[in-house]
């Protein structure tokens, strides 16, 4: 009448230091090592500390908030401020944005009846569904007979 | 592109079958069904304020239209009891509800979940979780709140699960006492994806295979890996004993009157599930999306990031639990005494078909059975 819940077994999740899983410092790694070389063309000085807090900055950003790492939990967040902003003042600089960004405006103002319509073809009658009506091995088609308990009569 | 089908499940009550082999009899027949299982689908319980107004009324016309006046008296005393019961009391009424996104016959999945399930099914839209319009506010925290007049409507939060931590489940806990909380909330079980059976077998063989190559690398002690590699093994026997592997993801929408009960609420469900399961509240463009979990919508159009988990059908069946809390049901009948922790009034209509009717009452000694059927 029980079962123990397992955990996520289709995700990989290996240990990695510091409580932080191995992807996430194999992903922080490769980020500043990539900003490093880019960063050095230009500003060799300063390549080293911009490519550390690059990679600091993705350890943070990549932890999971609420399942969802964290920039994606902010840009959600930043888009659902921009959507209230949008739809509070529809001829304000942040709506021609939101529709320059084709943010989905209408989700601000929610109609029960559209949001929970139920779905189309719901009453529609699957005639599939009759094809056994016919008797079996004969052709389709409606049977009439004569009388209740008759010999039946076929038309068509 | 398969159509979708929507279902209304009348809840049972679970206590018929509250012993060791009813419960367990009951979770091999949910979990057969779910084996079966090849196409999405979406478990949707609401739970809505409900009062006995429609009895009261029916008893006053009955008293108004009768010439007997000792009928009359005996009318009004039950009315007043009604009126007590109603009183001291905030009932909720829960219907339940199957989405399945199948090119199958509607009829004959209906005929499928009423033999698994064992009580009455029947092809119908689902309700809606409001009516009217709604607008997404963000003070003092993410809400849905109506536009215009409120006219009772309440306001809205929606949490969703993300990660579920290695408990035992069973058809009381933990999804029974969110309902027992006894406020207005609908929950929703969404089943985006059930594995094929070999394609289920080779992913979990994949991951014990990388996980063992990063054990023998490692040094020191990796518990997680040993009990993700046991976890693993666990799942593959139970899906080549007959199990299917279903990817899952709970929704739970929560309403009230005003924001601080809202909140407390809130915190009420996400703290009474904690044990069991993490519950995130949505944000922003999250929040209004994830209505969508309670309507017939396809999660991929949903289009929330995807933090559902894998569970084998023995452990889905359990999340099928509100089906064995009926709370309010119809009030049509003459009262048969309580449910549901003794809080919930029973009728039952055994005129219903104008036939006569013989009645078994079947319970454990002591609680009435006698005394009822003699009243």
């Amino acid at each position: 009448m029980a079962a123990d819940f397992k955990s996520h077994v289709l995700l990989r999740d290996e240990k990695g230091l510091f409580g932080i899983p191995f992807k996430r410092l194999l992903l922080a790694g490769v980020g500043a090592g990539l900003t490093y070389t880019l960063v050095n063309l230009a500003f060799r000085g300063w390549s080293i500390p911009i490519a550390v807090l690059m990679g600091v900055a993705i350890l943070v950003l990549t932890a999971p908030r609420g399942g969802i790492p964290l920039w994606n939990r902010l840009v959600y967040r930043l888009r659902g401020w921009l959507l209230l902003v949008a739809a509070r003042s529809p001829q304000g600089l942040i709506a021609q944005l939101t529709g320059m960004l084709e943010l989905p405006v209408d989700l601000v103002r929610l109609d029960g009846a559209r949001v929970f319509a139920p779905p189309s073809g719901e009453v529609e009658i699957d005639l599939r569904e009759w094809v056994t009506f016919a008797h079996a091995a004969e052709v389709d088609g409606l049977v009439f007979v004569e009388s209740p308990l008759g010999q039946e009569v076929r038309h068509g | 592109m398969d159509e979708v089908s929507t279902f209304l499940i009348e809840p049972f009550d679970i206590m018929l079958h509250a012993t060791e082999d009813g419960v367990q009899s009951l979770q091999a027949r949910f979990a057969t069904w779910l084996r079966t299982l090849n196409a999405p689908a979406r478990f949707v319980c609401w739970q809505m304020p409900a009062t006995l107004d429609a009895k009261i009324n029916a008893l006053s016309r009955a008293a108004q239209a009768t010439t007997d006046p000792q009928r009359a008296q005996l009318l009004m005393e039950y009315r007043r009891y009604y009126e007590q019961l109603d009183d001291s009391a905030e009932y909720q009424r829960a219907l339940c509800g199957i989405a399945v996104w199948s090119d199958q016959n509607q009829r004959a999945l209906a005929g499928g979940l009423r033999s698994a399930f064992d009580t009455l099914v029947v092809e119908g839209a689902w309700p809606a979780l409001f009516t009217g319009r709604y607008a997404i506010r963000d003070a003092p925290f993410w809400h849905l709140a109506p536009v215009g007049r409120p006219g009772g409507r309440p306001l809205w939060v929606l949490l969703n699960s993300y990660a579920f931590a290695p408990a035992t489940w069973n058809f009381f806990r933990p999804l029974p006492p969110l309902l027992r909380l006894n406020f207005p909330l609908a929950l929703s079980i969404d089943i985006p994806k059930t594995y094929e059976r070999n394609s289920a077998i080779d992913a979990l063989e994949g991951i014990i295979q990388a996980y063992e190559v990063h054990l023998s690398g490692v040094r020191g002690e990796d518990s997680r890996s040993v009990q993700r590699v046991a976890d693993c093994r666990k799942a593959l026997s139970e899906i080549n004993a007959g199990d299917a592997l279903h990817l899952v993801q709970i929704s739970i929408a929560i309403a009230a009157d005003d924001l601080s009960t809202l909140k407390e609420r809130v915190q009420a469900v996400i703290h009474e599930t904690k044990a069991w399961f993490s519950l995130r509240h949505e944000v922003g463009e999250l929040l209004a999306r994830s209505l969508g979990y309670f309507a017939a919508k396809r999660t991929k159009h949903i289009g929330l990031p995807d933090t559902s988990w894998p569970v084998v059908s023995r452990e889905l069946a359990l999340m099928l639990s509100p089906l064995g809390y009926r709370k309010l049901s119809a009030t049509a009948g003459v009262l048969r005494g309580e449910a549901v922790g003794a809080a919930y009034p029973v009728f039952h209509d055994s005129w219903r078909d104008k036939r006569a009717t013989h009645e078994i009452w079947v319970g454990v000694s002591g609680f009435g059975k006698v005394r009822r059927t003699a009243a």
